[in-house]
């Protein structure tokens, strides 16, 4: 496939991605997915997510997360290369996704705020606390009740 | 490529000076240094800390970049890659070997965690040692230390306890 019919697979593919349907209200059963991009947050061996990839952003004080309850696997990849991945600037590949039920995440205080951008399923977890000690013991929580995922083609 | 970090070994005498001091923080410089003469007395292999500065260098080389984790992180600075150091060369001996991740805020922690998911997370932000761990059940721990080149006797005891070498 040519580049250009590629590139123009992918962004049909992103709007059809984009027609989907999710409720704004968050129940607590879901699965809450954190992509991840960083080698050094996962343990493959072990099967095991570092906290410090929870741990919110210092400029938007929330951690970036997709809402994949009823979404296939090949579709949760998908959001993941086509609206994590695409958007990096240097185009790094993510390696994995740590994902955790959403009961977990309201038993630790935070709160999942649904966002339309870049996709109906994205969301961010906010109501974090300001000192850094008390992120680390939630990100804690998190990384504990998380599954690994490791990205397909990265088995291969 | 990673480059070796330089890291200075901070004496706590340093900053036990007499003058203008209270008897309270006289006392804590005092028990600061005991610490860190008990520390230096134990006998050691520094082989594992150098291999683990040794990523450290190679994450301030690899995560040096505005939004390297591919989200908002901010980069590692020279400054927290000292530090890193700085507290890697003060562990003590007869523990688990840490893994070493850069964090979104730019700074570089410590993890430790064991088979029955006990895991600990401890980083220097300047002069503050900021931790937190849980240790199953209930039992679980957060908070800051000073840290003037000698790990506070808080968290040489959940490290000892908690994740002993095997």
């Amino acid at each position: 496939m040519g580049p250009y019919l590629e590139r123009f697979s992918k962004f049909s593919h992103s709007i059809f991605l984009r027609l989907d349907w999710i409720s704004r209200s968050v129940s607590p059963s879901e699965r809450i997915s954190r992509f991840i991009t960083s080698k050094r947050w996962i343990n493959e061996t072990k099967g095991s997510i570092s906290p410090a990839a929870f741990i919110p952003s210092a400029k938007t004080k929330a951690t970036s997360v997709y809402r994949t309850s009823g979404c296939k696997e090949s579709r949760v990849w998908s959001l993941g290369t086509l609206f994590v991945e695409r958007m990096r600037r240097d185009k790094a590949k993510i390696l994995g996704r740590a994902d955790v039920r959403s009961d977990i995440v309201f038993k630790e205080e935070l709160k999942i705020r649904p966002l339309l951008f870049p996709h109906p399923r994205h969301a961010d977890l906010t109501n974090w606390p300001e000192e850094k000690d008390a992120q680390k013991d939630k990100a804690l929580a998190l990384a504990q009740a998380s599954a690994l995922r490791i990205v397909p083609r990265a088995q291969s | 490529m990673s480059t070796p970090v330089e890291a200075s070994t901070i004496d706590p005498s340093m900053f036990w000076l007499p003058v203008g001091f209270s008897d309270e923080s006289e006392e804590t410089a005092r028990e600061r240094a005991k610490e860190y003469r008990a520390d230096r007395q134990t006998p050691a292999s520094f082989a594992w800390r150098d291999l683990i500065i040794e990523e450290v260098a190679d994450i301030l080389e690899t995560c040096s970049d505005q939004g390297w984790d591919g989200y908002d992180g901010e980069p590692v600075s020279p400054l927290s890659a000292h530090s890193a150091a700085e507290l890697v060369r003060n562990l003590p001996e007869g523990i688990q070997t840490p893994t070493v991740v850069p964090e979104p805020d730019g700074d570089i922690a410590l993890e430790w965690r064991t088979e029955d998911n006990r895991l600990f997370s401890l980083s220097v932000t300047g002069p503050t040692l900021i931790y937190a761990g849980r240790f199953g059940g209930a039992s679980r721990q957060h908070g800051e230390e000073p840290f003037f080149g000698t790990i506070p006797r808080t968290i040489l005891q959940i490290l000892t306890q908690h994740f002993p070498a095997a």
